[in-house]
């Protein structure tokens, strides 16, 4: 499949999206039209990177603002603040408080609703579909598929970086406030894109995405969430 | 692709050293890339402090994850204002229901730097600068106008089309043509 597939669409939703121009829904389905060409998709991955050099030096047309002051001084301290979460994280105890910490302040970022398109996609003739797209810290998009009252999920995912070598990515899902979080599967995208099963409880209130050892993962969390987002 | 390729193998290497924990490296991606990446979250957010979150937010995610950057898929620079611009836009759509705009702030002391670095910068600077105005102007009006609403203001294309009076798809084409023409200008000439 791949480049062989028509991507005049895709352009055309690469195009916004590099912008800032598409609403969440169109983004939803560009993932879905990305996913659907493949990750090698030679193709799509022109477009982006193109589309994506164009739009980067629109914004150079602006003139450069000083930077604050203490600004250097300040990023360097933040920094160095985030390393211990990323090396020294409990394994095998409770979740970490600032992981906690963390989901919370990304639900409260935002979480945007793909209104059942990706879902469509899947499964169209299954009713009751829903699609949560997470938030992220990184650049890339994951989107969960759903039944309410039902284990089984899939997770859609594109323009993800590579975890690293040694490490996978690690989905979690929260049963109910409070609760820890539950491991809910592992998988390595193939150039920055990954269609993966997973298992959910038949509720949760919070999904989330860490980067964790491989092959395997962890059985609780290990480092901050670059992905989340609360049902 | 045509890139600056003695700039971008000079950024490359310090996303290398950053990966390795060089925090020289760091604050030389940040002192060069800094001012453009609040200039583009700025005029988004409008908001000085909005502004400065935004960037340093994006610059803390490059040191947790530099793998982020995939050097196959285009320069850092491009890569790094279209990670602030995204972040941006997602900050205004959160919080454009309640946020009344604060009238510009007086500017923020400014940070002391290299003076021959920023003079070699700047000078790259205006000359890419000079050749994205050309490539600009170049655009039909109908086109330039279309990429600005949606680059410089945040804009969807379905409010676009609201305000201009058109139909969604042709803000779409116009979106389209536009960005063909750009890229045809940018990046198939000699940097």
């Amino acid at each position: 499949m791949s480049s062989r597939l028509p991507h005049d669409e895709l352009e055309t939703l690469i195009v916004a999206d590099e912008l800032g121009g598409l609403e969440d829904a169109e983004q939803g389905r560009l993932a879905r039209l990305m996913a659907s060409h493949g990750p090698d998709c030679a193709e799509c991955r022109r477009l982006v990177t193109e589309y994506t050099e164009v739009a980067g030096r629109i914004g150079l047309l602006l003139e450069p603002e000083p930077l604050w002051a203490g600004a250097e001084d300040a990023l360097v301290a933040a920094a160095r603040a985030q390393e211990p979460s990323w090396v020294e994280a409990p394994r095998g105890g409770r979740p970490a408080r600032r992981w906690i910490a963390a989901v919370a302040v990304g639900v409260a970022a935002a979480v945007a609703i793909v209104a059942g398109v990706v879902g469509y996609a899947l499964a169209p003739n299954q009713p009751g579909l829903r699609t949560i797209t997470l938030q992220g810290t990184v650049p890339g998009r994951v989107s969960l598929v759903y039944q309410p009252g039902q284990s089984d999920a899939v997770l859609v995912a594109a323009g993800l970086p590579d975890p690293g070598e040694g490490t996978v990515y690690e989905l979690w899902y929260q049963p109910s406030a409070g609760a820890r979080m539950r491991p809910a599967g592992v998988f390595t995208p193939t150039d920055g894109s990954a269609v993966a099963p997973a298992r959910v409880g038949s509720s949760f209130v919070v999904v989330a995405v860490t980067i964790e050892p491989g092959p395997d993962g962890s059985p609780q969390p290990t480092s901050n969430p670059i992905f989340s987002a609360s049902v | 692709m045509a890139v600056h390729s003695l700039e971008d193998a000079r950024d490359r290497d310090l996303v290398r050293r950053v990966a390795d924990g060089d925090e020289d490296a760091f604050r030389t991606l940040f002192r060069r890339y800094g001012p453009v990446a609040k200039a583009v979250a700025a005029r988004l957010v409008r908001q000085g402090f909005m502004a400065e979150e935004i960037v340093q937010e994006a610059f803390l995610s490059l040191w947790r994850a530099p793998a982020a950057y995939r050097e196959e898929l285009g320069t850092f620079r491009a890569w790094l204002l279209s990670t602030v611009h995204h972040r941006a836009v997602d900050s205004i759509r959160r919080e454009e229901a309640q946020r009344r705009r604060a009238a510009d702030a007086p500017p923020d002391p400014v940070t002391e730097v290299d003076a021959g670095e920023v003079v070699i910068d700047r000078l790259q600077a205006q000359e890419t600068r000079g050749q994205i105005r050309r490539a600009m102007a170049e655009l039909p009006p109908a086109q330039r106008q279309i990429l600005e609403m949606m680059y410089f203001d945040g804009k969807t294309q379905s409010v676009i089309a609201g305000e201009l009076g058109l139909p969604l798809g042709t803000v779409k084409s116009r979106t389209l043509l536009g960005m063909r023409r750009l890229r045809a200008s940018l990046l198939e000439e000699a940097p």
